[in-house]
């Protein structure tokens, strides 16, 4: 009886003392954004696409510009690290307004625009893959990838590789996507393993792929 | 040494427990008039009937004391004993009358007629007693009106048994009157008595005559149009009144469709609101939700 009143009391006080942050905004387009790319990347298109209209729509709330070009990076950069050709369109109708050499390091990265990389404002995790990627050292560049733990950084960085990407580094991504249930990306980097392959291991990856896809 | 102050504080409790019942007690007794002293007076009635112990004596609509006792003497007659209060002693004296009420509603009870201010009669004293009964009285006065209305049903009854008789008076003039009804409607002497001529009297009746051969001619005019005319004509206008109807009832039932299509649009807008307000609303508690289970705050985007 006594530990149900306890707690009963400690609910009370948490409640009253909980506030809500006046910036909900800022956390709900965040925590949106989030959900996003873990929608994205698991092949939950619908909840994906909602995820991505909320990022935008809480970052216009809070009137954040740079907010907003982030998530417009953000989306351009997933787009790449499953192989899709993106541009950046909606990031470069707004860069004009934003004033961040992270987010101009960061795009002339997925655009593998070397000669407009700022190493210093780039994200640490990928400073020295794209300074080996940039150099053509590519084996060095694959020793990177392995010390990326994320499997969107890794997704991300061995698209950009492209073919040069090995093959340990995609297995390992390949595990590594499928632990964190990224089903759209297993599929991206099964598709590209299977130019790695023998013929045979090649037609298993391709009926392993359409069962994926069924 | 704790246990004996709670005896006496028990003690005390119950002792003055006991003492406010007894002063309360006392109270109420006195109010009630228990302790005031009393005075016994006396009457002799024929029957104890309507009396018994308890009952109040009154004095103006208020009671002044109680009857006591009834005791049965060995005359037969009945000795009933009150008590008055002392307060109200000098409404009995010695030309104090006591008046037994029965009235149709209410509860019996013994009424003091007296005045003050003529001394006090002996206690133990006999009272005079008149005893009024409202029931009775009421009969005494319906008895004559009642031997009246007795007189009136046996006069009825004579009336009555008069008119089976043939040769009663009221028979003789009945039957003259019939004789004299149908002499009357046998001849017309009556309407030549009204006009008092009797030419007048038979170019009335030809005239009467000659009416009724033009009613008779009317009727046949009004036959044929019934059956050339009136009738298709009728049986037309029914046709039409009938689809007149039809339509009117059909346009009745379209009316709340056509009432309901006009509505519809704005039920839907209103609906479509009220949709996307619930939607609105569930995403909000979603998103609460979300945060609350997400593990750790963000409040910027990471980038892939």
């Amino acid at each position: 009886m006594m530990k149900y009143l306890f707690v009963m009391v400690f609910l009370f006080f948490s409640g009253c003392s909980f506030k809500p942050s006046i910036n909900q905004w800022q956390y709900k387009s965040a925590l949106a954004f989030n959900n996003y790319k873990k929608n994205f990347l698991s092949y939950k298109d619908i909840l994906a696409k909602d995820d991505l209209k909320k990022a935008i729509s809480y970052a216009k709330n809070g009137a954040d510009i740079d907010m907003l070009s982030s998530i417009y990076l953000g989306k351009c950069a997933l787009n790449i690290s499953i192989g899709i050709k993106d541009k950046c369109n909606e990031y470069n109708n707004i860069k004009d307004l934003v004033e961040s050499k992270s987010q101009e390091s960061y795009y002339a990265f997925i655009q593998k625009d070397f000669n407009n990389i700022d190493i210093e404002n780039l994200d640490e995790r990928y400073r020295d893959f794209a300074k080996y990627l940039s150099q053509k050292d590519y084996k060095k560049a694959n020793e990177e990838i392995k010390n990326l733990k994320e499997p969107t950084s890794k997704l991300l960085a061995i698209s950009l590789l492209g073919d040069k990407v090995s093959k340990q580094n995609l297995k390992e991504a390949i595990d590594l996507t499928s632990f964190y249930g990224y089903k759209k990306g297993v599929i991206y980097l099964l598709g590209r393993y299977k130019t790695k392959v023998d013929l045979k291991t090649k037609d298993k990856i391709d009926k392993k792929i359409q069962i994926l896809l069924k | 040494m704790q246990y004996n102050k709670m005896k006496i504080a028990v003690g005390f409790f119950v002792i003055i427990l006991i003492l406010s019942l007894g002063i309360f007690s006392y109270l109420l007794l006195d109010a009630k008039g228990a302790f005031k002293k009393r005075y016994q007076y006396y009457f002799i009635t024929d029957s104890a009937a309507s009396f018994s112990i308890g009952m109040p004596v009154k004095f103006s609509g208020f009671a002044i004391g109680s009857i006591d006792d009834i005791k049965l003497l060995n005359d037969g007659k009945v000795k009933i004993s009150l008590l008055i209060t002392e307060e109200n002693r000098k409404w009995i004296n010695k030309y104090t009358y006591l008046l037994l009420k029965k009235p149709l509603i209410g509860s019996p009870h013994v009424e003091v007629l007296a005045s003050s201010g003529n001394g006090y009669l002996k206690p133990n004293s006999k009272l005079p007693i008149i005893v009024t009964d409202d029931i009775n009285d009421l009969v005494t006065k319906f008895e004559p009106v009642v031997d009246r209305l007795l007189n009136i049903i046996k006069n009825i009854e004579i009336f009555t048994n008069d008119m089976v008789k043939k040769d009663s008076n009221i028979n003789k003039t009945l039957k003259n009157v019939e004789v004299i009804t149908n002499k009357l409607a046998k001849s017309d002497s009556l309407l030549t008595s009204i006009t008092g001529d009797e030419k007048s009297t038979k170019s009335l009746i030809n005239s009467l005559n000659e009416i009724d051969k033009i009613l008779k001619d009317i009727s046949n005019i009004t036959s044929s149009l019934h059956k050339d005319i009136v009738k298709p004509t009728s049986n037309s206008i029914k046709e039409l009144h009938s689809i007149l109807q039809d339509v009117n009832n059909k346009l009745k039932e379209l009316d709340p469709a056509i009432k309901s299509i006009g509505n519809s649009g704005d039920d839907i807008e209103k609906l479509k609101e009220s949709i996307n307000l619930t939607i609105e609303k569930t995403n909000d508690i979603m998103e609460k939700l979300d945060a609350v289970l997400e593990d750790k705050s963000v409040d910027k985007v990471e980038l892939p």
